[in-house]
């Protein structure tokens, strides 16, 4: 594992037990340290057995999976795993624990042992970044989907680890709470987290490092977004929708009102055809 | 929209009030012991004095007595009904008789006296889980059971599952709510029909609430498990129990009141 | 023939600390044949008025009649009502039950009172209309994936023959080629002479597929119109929550730098008019 690496997996492959094949074949991946990368997928690719992985909530049937050097295989690399990486899922509802908003921020340092007031503060200030404070003693229910998403986030991050992976996180979600969600990543992003999103939406991969490709328990493809994009209908092979506006680009570029080096973005199109 | 079901079934109300600030482990004891209280007293005064201090309890929580009231809603017809119940079958000096229906001096007696117990009995139950958050009510009753603990009985487990149950008790009740709905969009009879049918019409719905509360346990086992849980050992709070003189005093009081309430009692009774 | 709600409003606890107008005056002509879409942002409005549609929820002033019936609390024809409004919720997968497909798409026909000798072949055009291979008539809907799921969930829904489809949000959690299917099945009905109202708030969804639009913004109608007419009101319009379809963006971007071209939300239509517009 080469530094500056903060989870790698060699030639992992997993089963479910009683399934016939398995979910992952021979996955080979690094995840670098302060990176966002982005795992897509259509239903059943396997994103999310991947993405399990990396907090040892899943270990390899074959292969190994490496967090910080050390194999998740062992029981103190499951320790590392889950202490370096953590995890919000789909569903905002069935990952909230407490009934009320602080106590559920505090559930993760609560599980770690830290003392009271150092779970104080950093419920505070996990509750400041998702931009929850004025919302710290409601009830959990209450909130809408987004601010729910939010909580999940400063729950993780109250456990301060260096890599969260998000697994389809929007999915349930309405555009505002979408917004909600991608404004709160930026900001994690520049604070120098690493990131692991796993989506479907190609619209949410813009800002990302890296993106991965999956289909059928394979990795297919990895490259930049812009890349990404310029496989233009490459992606319906994969179940992958283009964003509307690189299908836009496509079309203006076909009929050669763009010239070919422009890039899929809004930001592009509009120089290209106001110069 | 979602607000008004969780008041009425006693759902925790936040407040800065003095019962609010108190350790949950007196509020649990102090509860057991005014219930035991209610029910060691017969005499009419008694109840009142009850009463009595069931609206200063309310006053020192800075709850609307109209709140407090209300979780005796639900219970209502509960408390009738075994009021009736003693009203009509207790033994002893009749009063009044009319075919096979007899009412006896005692019976009213009885009938009375239970169904202030009961009523007082909620309300006291109620103002404990008006006062103290379910995360509140599951550490009280972990650490009074820590005792029994070192002997094996799982009181952090219970806990934990008595806050997770009561979390997810307003999701629930949406739930359940969508769920009806959409059968009934699809023409089921949800109120009409004999005890036997409406029984039978309740399968579509619980049956897909099943599915949901089965995936949920699954898919929180595993949030939970990602978030580092690995039970009770180790586990630190973020609000630990603290006792203090305040609490102390609250206990004492409680025990003080309910020692003189059913002393008087027992005078005013013979 | 036609769902008309007039100048409806829906109260939430009323005569208490939290009483709340969910829909406040709003009104709607849905013709046989007609696809009409209520767009609004979270808590607009919309689910409260898509549930008056079949009779589940009952106006506190206002009106609403389905081909004549007026949904009412005394009415003596909310039944008629309800097999004639079918309403698909949000993840309407959730509300199966049954043992079998089968057993689950006959259960709305059954309610209704269908012959038992009818509903075998109601239960197939059924499934056929939403694209469910007929073997799947014996399987366990539990077993099944997510998109057959929700199929088997929308069968159950036709089965019953409604004369109008409410949606809400029907392509909540599905992946692109989910979305495609649904929109073209719902075209489909739609040219098969049901009326379509999607509840949604994915305006660019709404935009592309509907014949007007109704936009909702705190219980309150803001506009209402024709898809284009409606894209036009709202550039300039808080929408409250709801996002303009990223092509509108750009081409009201264009058309600040000074091209004259139409906001449109189709890719395709936006490349012609730049087109059109740079061989001038």
């Amino acid at each position: 594992m080469t530094d500056g690496c903060l989870a790698e997996l060699q030639d992992v492959s997993y089963t479910y037990p009683g399934a016939v094949k398995p979910a992952i074949k021979e996955i080979n991946l690094e995840i670098r340290k302060g990176e966002w990368l982005a795992v897509l997928g259509a239903n059943g690719s396997g994103k999310s057995t991947f993405a399990k992985h990396l907090n040892a909530l899943l270990t390899p049937s074959q292969g190994d999976c490496f967090v910080n050097g050390l194999s998740t295989g062992t029981e103190e690399g499951q320790r590392e795993a889950r202490r370096e990486v953590a995890m919000v899922f789909q569903n905002p509802e069935n990952q909230i624990v407490a009934a009320v908003v602080d106590e559920d921020v505090a559930f993760g340092p609560e599980n770690m042992g830290l003392p009271s007031c150092e779970i104080e503060k950093r419920v505070k200030w996990a509750l400041g970044v998702a931009g929850l404070e004025d919302l710290a003693r409601r009830p959990s229910y209450a909130l809408s989907g987004g601010q729910k998403q939010r909580l999940a986030v400063a729950g993780a991050i109250a456990m301060k680890p260096p890599c969260i992976v998000l697994d389809e996180a929007s999915s349930m979600l309405d555009p505002q709470g979408r917004e909600e969600l991608m404004d709160l990543l930026f900001k994690l992003r520049d604070e120098g987290l690493t990131l692991v999103t796993i989506t479907h939406r190609l619209e949410e991969v813009e800002r990302c490092d890296r993106c991965a490709v999956m289909e059928n328990g394979e990795i297919m493809w990895t490259g930049s977004p812009s890349d990404l994009f310029r496989q233009g209908e490459d992606l319906k092979k994969w179940g992958l929708e283009p964003p509307v506006m690189v299908k836009e680009w496509l079309l203006l570029r076909e009929k050669g009102i763009v010239p070919a080096g422009t890039g899929p973005t809004e930001r592009e199109l509009i120089e290209a055809l106001c110069p | 929209m979602k607000f008004l079901n969780h008041l009425t079934l006693g759902q925790y109300v936040p407040a800065d009030s003095v019962v609010h600030s108190l350790d949950p482990r007196v509020k649990i004891t102090g509860t057991i012991l005014l219930l035991a209280g209610v029910f060691l007293v017969g005499h009419p005064v008694s109840f009142l004095l009850w009463g009595a201090v069931c609206l200063l309890l309310a006053a020192g929580s800075r709850l609307p007595f109209g709140m407090v009231l209300g979780t005796v809603r639900p219970v209502i017809l509960l408390i009738v009904f075994t009021s009736v119940i003693h009203l009509f079958f207790t033994a002893g000096e009749p009063v009044f008789s009319w075919k096979i229906v007899t009412v006896t001096r005692e019976g009213i007696d009885m009938a009375l006296r239970m169904g202030l117990r009961l009523f007082l009995l909620v309300l006291f139950a109620g103002m404990l889980t008006l006062t103290t958050s379910p995360t509140e009510l599951s550490d009280g009753i972990e650490k009074l059971c820590s005792p029994v603990a070192r002997l094996g009985f799982p009181a952090h487990e219970l806990a934990m599952m008595m806050t997770i149950a009561l979390r997810f008790i307003p999701t629930l009740l949406d739930e359940t709510d969508r769920i009806m709905k959409a059968q009934i969009a699809r023409g089921a009879d949800l109120d009409r029909g004999g005890l036997l049918k409406r029984l039978r019409a309740f399968i579509p719905v619980l049956v897909p609430l099943f599915v949901i509360v089965f995936q949920r346990a699954d898919d929180l086992a595993t949030a939970m498990e990602a978030r580092n849980y690995r039970g009770g050992a180790g586990r630190t709070r973020m609000r630990p129990l603290r006792w203090s003189l305040k609490d102390s005093l609250a206990l004492a009081t409680v025990m003080l009141l309910v020692a003189l309430c059913v002393w008087l009692d027992r005078s005013w009774m013979v | 023939m036609s769902i008309e709600v007039n100048q409806l409003t829906h109260i939430y606890h009323p005569g208490t600390p939290l009483e709340t107008k969910a829909v406040d005056g709003v009104s709607v002509t849905v013709d046989r044949g007609e696809w009409v879409s209520v767009v609004g942002h979270t808590g607009s409005g919309k689910s409260t008025l898509a549930q008056h549609l079949n009779g589940l929820l009952f106006p506190d002033s206002g009106s609403v009649f389905v081909d004549g019936l007026q949904v009412h609390p005394k009415s003596r024809h909310i039944r008629q009502v309800r097999q004639k409004v079918g309403l698909v919720f949000q993840y309407p997968e959730q509300q199966l039950f049954e043992e079998t497909v089968y057993r689950e798409i006959a259960f709305g026909p059954r309610n209704w009172g269908l012959e038992e000798n009818e509903v075998p072949l109601r239960v197939r055009r059924a499934m056929e209309m939403v694209g469910l291979e007929s073997d799947l008539e014996t399987a366990s809907p539990f077993r099944l994936s997510g998109g057959q799921k929700r199929r088997v969930a929308i069968a159950s829904v036709l089965a019953f023959r409604p004369a109008y489809l409410v949606l809400d949000e029907p392509t909540a959690g599905l992946d692109s080629f989910g979305r495609k299917d649904l929109k073209k099945l719902l075209k489909d009905l739609q040219a098969d002479g049901l009326g379509i109202i999607l509840i949604t708030h994915d305006l660019e969804l709404a935009l592309e597929v509907s014949d007007s639009l109704l936009v909702l913004k705190n219980g309150r109608q803001i506009i209402r119109g024709e898809p284009r007419l409606v894209m036009e009101e709202a550039i300039d319009r808080n929408l409250g929550g709801l996002v303009l379809p990223a092509m509108v963006r750009f081409m009201m971007k264009l058309r600040e730098l000074g091209h004259d071209v139409p906001l449109t939300w189709d890719p395709a239509e936006a490349a012609e008019a730049i087109q059109l517009e740079s061989s001038r």
